[in-house]
C-alpha cells in the first residue's frame, strides 16, 4: 500500500510539470498582452505614449520570449512561493487569491458532501426498489437536475428566495455583515445562505451520481455473492451495506477526482450570478483583461488541486478495494 | 486435526427427515408469462445421507434447492406446497409460509441449513477478507465473542485443508486459487454446524483433481458431523461417486428417486435411461455415435444398438507442424518499469497433427492448452519456435512470421469453435450475417447467394434453414454451439480448433454436438484440434491425445495407449481423478 502511494506521488511530478506548461501556453494563446488591453481601454482618455508602453513592457518582462517568461514565473513559484504580480490590480497574486481559493475550496468540499449525502441513499433506494414509485420520482428529479443549467437554477432560486422569503440575494453573507468581524451571528448568517450555492452547484453532480450508483448497484445486486450472504442468514439491510454497496462504491470515491474541476469550473458562472467571493469572478476578469500571472496562477493551482484530488481518490480506492492495489 | 465439537446428538431422530417437501411449486413471473421452474416436488431430506439431485440445466434442481432456503431470485415465487423443517429442539416450521427475509427463515439459513455454490470466485464477497466473511456468519448465529469466532474460523480453515490458515484468514478471495476458495466457502458453510449442507454444483467449475479433493472433503465432513448433504449436479460421474440416494429431475418434476445402485443398475424412467446412455465413458469399446436423447426418449423400450466406431483411416501427411514452441507472458511492469519476469505459458512443445485426424489436447486450467491453441491460430504468436501450416493447394505457411494479409488467408483455412456459445456470438447480428460475414466479402456473394449458402450450412449442422433471420439469443445453448460450428465451417476450412467446445453444454446436448462434429469430419475431411479438460470426451472423440501440465507436454498418446494405461504419473493421476459414472467403482484408489 505504501509503495502504491509512493509510486502515485512520483507520477504526479511529471503531470504537474506538464500542467504548468500547458497552463502557461494557454494564457499566452490570445493575441496581444495586458498592455494592449490597457492601451485600448485608456485610448479614450488620451492613451499612453510609446515610451511609457515600452517601459512598462520591460518592467513586466512582456517583450521576452515565452520560455524565458515561463522559467521566470516557475522560478518565483518554486523558490519563493511568489506567483507573480497582477497587472491590473498592481498587487502580488498571493495577496489576491488565497482568500478566494479558500472560499472556492470550502464550497467545493461542502458541495461534495452534499452530493454524497443525497446521491448515496437515493441511489441505493432507486436500485433496490427498482421500478417503484420512489425510483421513478428519484429518476425524474435526477434527469431534471441533469438537464437544468446551474446558472438558471441559481437565478430561479434567488428569485424565489427574494420574492417569497424576503432574503437579500447575492454574496455569502447579508450586506450588513460584509465588513463585520466573524461573530457567531455572522456565521449563522453565512450558514443560512451558503446552502444555496451548494445546492445549485451540486444538483447536477448529485443527479449524475444517483444514476451511476443505481446502475452500478443493479449490476452487483444479483451477483452470486449476494445470494451467499443471504444464505448465511444475514438481514437484507446489513448484507446490502456490507457487500454490494461496498463494491458499487468505487465510482463514488472516483468522484473526488472529477468533481473538483467540474465544481471549480461550473462554479464560475454561478459565482458571477450569485456574487460569491470565490475564484470564479476573479478568474473571469483576469482572463478578460489578459492579466496573465493572475489567470495563470489560478488555473495552475486549480489544476494542482485536481491532480491532488485524483491522487486522493486513487488512494482511497486502493484502500477500499484491495484488488486495485495489486494491479 | 482439531475435531470440532458437535452440538447435535447424531443418534437422535435418525429416521425422521430433516426437511419434508410437499407439493412444492416455484414459479417465475416474467414478462413473457409464468415459467414453472419447480412443479410439484415431494421430497424427504434425511440427516447423515448424501442425496444427489441430478438433472440438466433448466431442470429446476437448483431452484428447488434454493426454494428450501427461500433465496430464489426475483421474480421467482413459491406458489404452492410446503417445506417443513424440523428443528433440533423439536419445533417445526414451514419455510414456505413466511416472507423470504423473515427472522424465522433467517434463523435457519446458514445455521441449520447452509449452502455452497458453483462459482467460488463470484460467490464470495470480492473485496472482503475470507476470515471476515466466516467470522460474520459465526457472530450471526452463535453466541461467541469476536476473538472466539476468529479462533473457530481459523480452526475451520485448517479443517478444510487450507495450509497456513492463520495467514489465509487475512487473504482476499482473489488471492486464492479456485480450489482454495471453494474450501473457504465450505468452511464458511460449516461454521455454525449445519444439520444439512446444500451444495449446488460445488465442483463443476474446478479441475478434475481439485474436484476429487473437494468431493472427498464433503464426504469426510458429512461422516464426521453426521449431517445431511444435498448435492446438486449434472455430472453422472460425480453422482455415482458420492451419492447414497439419487433424485432425477426433468422439467421441474422428480421423475425418479432411488438409491444410487438402483438408479445406475436399473433405471426405471426413460429419461434416466437416456441420460445415463448419453454420457461418454472413459475406456472400453469406442462407440461410433453417442445415443441421441430425443431418439432415446421417443422409443424408451428399444434403445438403439451401440455401433462400434469405424476403424479410422490411416493418418495422412502432417497438416500442422509444431516445433519447440514457447509462449511467454511478461509479468509486472508498468509505464516506467520493465517487466519483472516472464511466465512460461507454453514451454518447448513439439508435435505433428496429421491430416484427417482428431488431435486432443488435455490439461487442467493453467496448463497452457488454450495458450497453445492461440499460438497455433496465430492470435498470440509464439515467443520462439515455429508452427507450420501445410495446406492442400497452397504454399506452406509459417504462423509466427506470416504477414497480415497471409494471416487473413490462413484464418479462412483454420477456424475456431469457442467454449461459450453465449458470449462468442454477437447478439446484435442475425444468423445470416453471423455465419455469412466471413464469406460475404471474400467471395463477393450477393445477398441471395449468401442466404442460400448459409441456409445450406444450417442444414448441415442440423438446424432449420428458416432460422436465417433470427438473432442468436433466440436459440438454446446447444443450438448456439451449432451456429458456432456452422460459422467455423463457412469458409470450408481444413483445420478446426475446438477450444472446450462442448464443456459448457449439458450431457445430452454435448453428445449431440460431439456426434455432429464427427459427422462433419467425415463429410468435409476435416482435421480437428480438440482442446478439453474432460478426459472422457477427449477419449471418445480423439485419435491421439497430448497431455499438458504446467506449460509442458508431458505425454503424447494414441487412444489405445490411453485406454491401456498411460505411463506418465501426471496422466495417471488425471485419469484416476475423473469420476466414473458407475457406483460400483467408487472405492477405487486415486493416484
Amino acid at each position: 500500500m505504501l509503495s502504491f502511494i509512493y509510486r502515485r506521488l512520483l507520477y504526479m511530478i511529471p503531470t504537474v510539470f506538464l500542467v504548468s506548461i500547458v497552463t502557461f501556453a494557454i494564457i499566452q494563446l490570445p493575441p496581444g498582452d495586458y498592455l494592449d488591453t490597457l492601451a485600448a481601454e485608456l485610448n479614450d482618455s488620451g492613451g499612453l505614449d510609446e515610451g511609457t508602453m515600452q517601459a512598462l513592457r520591460d518592467q513586466y518582462g512582456l517583450g521576452q520570449p515565452m520560455y524565458v517568461q515561463y522559467i521566470k514565473w516557475m522560478k518565483g513559484i518554486l523558490l519563493e512561493g511568489n506567483f507573480g504580480v497582477s497587472f491590473e490590480k498592481n498587487l502580488p497574486v498571493n495577496d489576491l487569491i488565497w482568500d478566494r481559493l479558500g472560499w472556492t475550496f470550502g464550497i467545493s468540499l461542502m458541495t461534495l458532501a452534499f452530493i454524497w449525502m443525497t446521491a448515496l441513499p437515493i441511489g441505493i433506494y432507486s436500485a433496490v426498489r427498482k421500478y417503484s414509485v420512489g425510483d421513478y420520482v428519484a429518476t425524474f428529479f435526477g434527469f431534471i437536475g441533469l438537464a437544468i443549467p446551474n446558472f438558471l437554477l441559481a437565478l430561479v432560486m434567488m428569485y424565489v428566495a427574494f420574492k417569497y422569503f424576503g432574503q437579500s440575494v447575492g454574496g455569502l453573507v447579508s450586506p450588513e455583515y460584509l465588513d463585520q468581524p466573524w461573530t457567531l451571528e455572522k456565521y449563522g448568517n453565512l450558514m443560512s445562505r451558503i446552502w444555496m450555492p451548494i445546492v445549485v452547484v451540486g444538483t447536477s453532480g448529485a443527479a449524475a451520481l444517483i444514476r451511476i450508483m443505481r446502475a452500478n448497484l443493479l449490476d452487483e445486486l444479483y451477483r452470486p455473492y449476494v445470494v451467499t450472504a443471504r444464505a448465511k442468514g444475514m438481514s437484507e439491510f446489513s448484507l446490502l451495506m456490507r457487500y454490494p454497496v461496498r463494491v458499487a462504491l468505487n465510482p463514488f470515491i472516483s468522484t473526488i477526482g472529477w468533481i473538483l474541476p467540474t465544481l471549480v469550473s461550473g462554479e464560475i458562472i454561478v459565482a458571477v450570478v450569485m456574487n460569491l467571493p470565490t475564484t470564479g469572478p476573479l478568474l473571469l476578469r483576469a482572463l478578460l483583461v489578459q492579466d496573465m500571472y493572475l489567470a495563470g496562477s489560478l488555473i495552475f493551482i486549480v489544476s494542482i488541486l485536481t491532480v491532488l484530488g485524483t491522487l486522493l481518490s486513487d488512494v482511497l480506492l486502493a484502500w477500499i478495494d484491495p484488488r486495485i492495489r495489486y494491479q | 486435526m482439531p475435531q470440532i465439537q458437535m452440538l447435535i446428538d447424531p443418534k437422535v431422530q435418525l429416521h425422521k427427515p430433516l426437511v419434508e417437501i410437499r407439493g412444492l411449486k416455484t414459479q417465475f413471473f416474467t414478462e413473457d408469462g409464468v415459467v414453472t421452474a419447480v412443479d410439484g416436488v415431494d421430497l424427504d431430506v434425511m440427516a447423515n445421507r448424501t442425496m444427489v439431485v441430478l438433472g440438466q440445466s433448466g431442470s429446476g434442481k437448483s431452484i428447488m434447492a434454493r426454494s428450501i432456503l427461500r433465496i430464489v431470485d426475483q421474480p421467482g415465487k413459491i406458489t404452492e406446497g410446503s417445506i417443513l423443517y424440523h428443528h433440533a429442539d423439536g419445533r417445526s416450521i414451514d419455510l414456505a409460509k413466511p416472507r423470504a427475509g423473515a427472522p424465522e427463515v433467517r434463523e435457519v439459513r446458514g445455521k441449520d441449513i447452509s449452502m455452497i455454490f458453483q462459482e467460488p470466485m463470484s460467490s464470495l464477497g470480492p473485496i472482503t477478507k475470507i476470515g471476515k466473511q466466516i467470522v460474520e456468519t459465526i457472530l450471526l448465529h452463535r453466541n461467541v465473542t469476536k476473538a472466539e469466532a476468529k479462533e473457530i474460523a481459523i480452526d475451520l480453515l485448517d479443517r478444510v485443508g487450507i495450509p497456513r490458515p492463520a495467514e489465509r484468514f487475512e487473504a482476499f478471495p482473489f488471492e486464492l486459487s479456485g480450489g482454495m476458495r471453494q474450501r473457504a466457502m465450505i468452511a464458511m458453510a460449516l461454521s455454525c454446524e449445519p444439520r444439512l449442507l446444500i451444495a449446488d454444483e460445488p465442483s463443476t467449475a474446478l479441475d478434475v483433481t481439485t474436484q476429487a479433493q473437494i468431493l472427498d472433503l464433503i464426504a469426510e465432513l458429512k461422516e464426521e458431523r453426521q449431517m445431511g448433504v444435498m448435492l446438486i449436479t449434472h455430472d453422472m460421474g460425480v453422482a455415482a461417486q458420492v451419492a447414497e440416494d439419487i433424485v432425477v429431475m426433468y422439467h421441474g418434476k422428480i421423475v425418479e428417486k432411488n438409491d444410487v445402485y438402483s438408479i445406475f443398475d436399473a433405471p426405471q424412467h426413460p429419461y434416466t435411461r437416456a441420460l445415463l446412455a448419453s454420457v461418454p465413458k472413459l475406456g472400453g469399446q469406442r462407440v461410433h455415435r453417442l445415443p441421441d436423447i430425443h431418439e432415446l426418449l421417443k422409443n424408451p423400450d428399444t434403445p438403439p444398438k451401440m455401433i462400434p466406431a469405424k476403424p479410422r483411416p490411416p493418418a495422412g501427411e502432417p497438416i500442422v507442424k509444431v516445433r519447440n514452441v514457447k509462449v511467454e507472458f511478461p509479468v509486472g511492469g508498468g509505464v516506467f518499469s520493465k517487466p519483472s519476469g516472464v511466465i512460461q505459458a507454453v514451454n518447448d512443445v513439439s508435435f505433428d497433427v496429421y491430416r484427417g485426424e482428431t488431435f486432443g489436447i488435455v490439461g487442467e486450467s493453467g496448463s497452457g492448452k488454450s495458450t497453445l491453441s492461440r499460438a497455433i491460430m496465430g492470435i498470440r504468436p509464439p515467443t520462439s519456435g515455429s508452427i507450420e501450416f501445410i495446406r492442400k493447394d497452397k504454399p506452406v505457411a509459417n504462423i509466427g512470421t506470416a504477414g497480415k494479409a497471409e494471416m487473413r488467408d490462413i484464418w479462412r483455412d483454420m477456424r475456431m469453435v469457442f467454449q461459450d456459445p453465449q458470449s462468442s456470438l454477437n447478439p446484435k447480428l442475425r444468423v445470416i450475417d453471423l455465419i455469412g460475414q466471413c464469406i460475404e466479402k471474400a467471395e463477393g456473394l450477393g445477398r441471395k447467394d449468401l442466404s442460400e449458402r448459409v441456409a445450406k450450412l444450417l442444414t448441415q449442422v442440423g438446424l432449420s434453414p428458416d432460422y436465417l433471420m433470427r438473432h442468436p439469443n433466440a436459440f438454446s445453448g446447444g443450438q448456439r454451439q451449432r451456429l458456432g460450428v456452422a460459422r467455423a465451417l463457412a469458409t470450408r476450412p481444413e483445420v478446426v480448433i475446438a477450444d472446450e467446445a462442448v464443456s459448457a453444454l449439458d450431457v445430452p446436448i454435448q453428445a449431440q454436438v460431439l456426434n455432429l462434429l464427427q459427422d462433419l469430419q467425415e463429410e468435409f475431411a476435416l482435421t480437428y484440434i480438440f482442446i478439453s479438460h474432460d478426459l472422457a470426451v477427449v477419449d471418445h472423440i480423439c485419435d491421439r491425445v497430448a497431455v499438458m501440465y504446467k506449460g509442458e507436454m508431458v505425454e503424447l498418446l494414441t487412444r489405445e495407449e490411453l485406454a491401456a494405461g498411460p505411463k506418465h504419473p501426471y496422466t495417471k493421476s488425471l485419469l484416476s481423478a475423473v469420476p466414473i459414472p458407475d457406483p460400483h467403482q467408487r472405492n477405487r484408489v486415486r493416484v
